[in-house]
């Protein structure tokens, strides 16, 4: 590893409760299994809600996105802006 | 106008530091990952809203608990690739090996898991051709193919370790594979979503 890879974290970082995070990932993914017993319009906009909630837990926590430069996470954002149109456009079409 | 420039100045993202450009790289191929994904999941979309009755007829053959007991497996081993982060960062390299062979361990039983739904699946009729069969072989042996190159990639870090690789100081290299390992873990929420649960 290069010098320039080098680096220790600011002894004032924050540190997230992991452990909390997990939790609620399970959490969400067994009352996902739950909702997909459901019946009628309520399925999918719940179904899909619980996704984009865990994934945004795994993306701001344990990617650190919510603590590391945002300049990161814009990469990201670009790429989720380019395609969700995209999806929206495919879903009702 | 000064004061509300500074205070503009303070809200500001914080710029990035040339230490951190593979991070910063690796974040821009993570977009260009999504845009991949994004684009499988289009076509599972057009797949899904135009031939609705075949993907219904299937799921019957989906086991939900089994492929719900395999989400939290990998759900569970990006937890201990943060632990993993944690431990390295207090300069604990014995954690940092033990987390990781965790999460070596948890990937190779969630593609265990994953050919076993293929198994069943194909011993049922449901394969490549088939309508339900071409997006879902496809996107999750696609993302299987993810999980195995991370599984590659944490033996190599394991390497690393053996070789004396990684301290308090330099992590930087567990880090950008902690990325990788979440990035699979989101597309996995997504296709488990529109896979197994919506349909």
């Amino acid at each position: 590893m290069t010098d320039q890879n080098n680096h220790s974290r600011p002894a004032t970082a924050r540190r997230p409760n992991y452990f909390l995070i997990l939790v609620l990932l399970v959490v969400f993914t067994v009352i996902e299994v739950g909702a997909s017993y459901l019946t009628g319009g309520i399925k999918l906009p719940v179904l899909l809600a619980l996704a984009v909630a865990k994934a945004s837990l795994v993306i701001l926590f344990f990617m650190h996105a919510k603590y590391d430069s945002k300049t990161f996470s814009a990469w990201f954002l670009v790429g989720v802006a380019f395609i969700i149109p995209l999806l929206i456009i495919l879903g009702f079409s | 106008m000064s004061e509300r420039l500074l205070s503009e100045a303070k809200q500001s993202p914080a710029p990035v530091s040339p230490r951190e450009n593979t991070k910063l790289g690796f974040w821009v191929f993570l977009g260009g990952e999504v845009i991949f994904f994004g684009g499988l999941i289009g076509t599972l979309i057009l797949f899904q809203t135009s031939h609705p009755a075949e993907f219904q007829e299937v799921k019957e053959h989906l086991s939900i608990p089994i492929i719900g007991l395999n989400t939290f497996i990998l759900i569970l081993s990006s937890y201990f690739v943060v632990r993993a982060l944690e431990k390295i960062r207090e300069g604990d390299r014995k954690g940092l090996r033990n987390n990781l062979l965790l999460v070596l361990v948890l990937g190779a039983m969630f593609l265990g898991g994953q050919a076993f739904e293929w198994t069943t699946l194909f011993n049922e009729g449901i394969w490549f051709g088939t309508t339900f069969g071409t997006p879902f072989f496809t996107i999750t042996g696609i993302h299987g193919t993810h999980v195995f190159i991370g599984l590659l990639w944490s033996m190599f870090l394991q390497l690393g370790i053996y070789y004396g690789a990684y301290s308090r100081n330099d992590y930087q290299g567990i880090e950008i594979f902690g990325l990788y390992w979440h990035f699979v873990d989101v597309v996995w929420i997504i296709l488990f979503t529109l896979f197994y649960l919506v349909i």
